[in-house]
């Protein structure tokens, strides 16, 4: 009995091989992602180093004189957003880009509270840069090629 | 990496011999992707767990507010989400190469064993 299910096992397989085809888990690389998550870094590097210039400068530090620079980069996310999510297999990077839409949602909400310190600046931008590189590694990753490096 | 098939019998495979080498093939090709993958990942897991006690030191120092250093966690806890979420996405690409791989091996298999290009 065993044995029947295990060879049935093994047909069952050997017919997914004939067939010619190939298992798709997650959806294929996609340049414009890389594309998107590049000019987000790009946009949040050049924000965090108006902050850390203006740190302790008052108003000049506060929120509402850093709207137009938020206003891009949810421009930019929003395109981002849309697009992963109406992918096919697209789970991983749709659920990573949620991540991302909290930590952009949590910047502001603590930028609009005050400005931002020098020391609070640095570890924003670690955080929210590592959260974008992680999107960037998997998008990499999805490339599949055997010279490719997942590092 | 590369794979071999062992021959049986008048150099023709059999369904058994092309399942465990299937099988074979499958636990390589996984191993293969975890040893590419868990340095990375520990390296990053590493990173978040030093930028924790940096805000943890910079609070006991004065330098962040009891506030500001719960939210700045709360900043490394995404960090710490996002991880495994990459994580378990290179998994998902792993076992699809693993599969992948066993398939074009039985294609290779039977394509031996009718002695001409049939799939």
């Amino acid at each position: 009995m065993k044995y029947k299910f295990r060879r049935n096992g093994l047909l069952l397989l050997l017919l997914f091989a004939i067939s010619g085809c190939t298992v798709q888990l997650v959806s294929k690389y996609d340049s414009r992602t890389e594309k998107s998550v590049l000019n987000m870094r790009e946009q949040l590097t050049g924000l965090f180093f108006e902050l850390d210039e203006l740190a302790g400068i008052e108003p000049d530090c506060r929120y509402q004189n850093h709207t137009e620079a938020y206003k891009q980069l949810w421009v930019e996310f929003d395109l981002l957003a849309m697009r992963e999510r109406t992918k096919h297999k697209n789970k991983t990077t749709a659920l990573q880009v949620g991540v991302l839409d909290e930590g952009l949602k949590k910047l502001q909400k603590k930028h609009k509270k005050a400005c931002l310190t020098k020391v609070e600046i640095a570890i924003l931008s670690k955080s929210l840069s590592g959260l974008l590189d992680s999107i960037l590694r998997f998008e990499e990753a999805k490339q599949r090629d055997s010279s490719h490096s997942y590092n | 990496m590369t794979y071999t098939i062992d021959q049986g019998d008048a150099g023709k495979p059999d369904l058994e011999t092309v399942s465990k080498e299937m099988l074979v093939i499958f636990k390589d090709s996984l191993g293969a992707d975890w040893v590419k993958i868990r340095p990375d990942m520990e390296k990053q897991v590493m990173e978040v767990r030093a930028s924790i006690d940096y805000i943890n030191e910079l609070q006991i120092a004065g330098e962040l507010t009891e506030e500001s250093a719960r939210e700045l966690i709360e900043f490394q806890q995404l960090n710490i989400k996002m991880l495994m979420i990459e994580f378990g996405g290179m998994k998902d690409i792993a076992i699809e190469t693993a599969i992948n791989a066993a398939f074009k091996k039985v294609r290779e298999a039977v394509n031996r064993l009718v002695n001409f290009e049939l799939l």
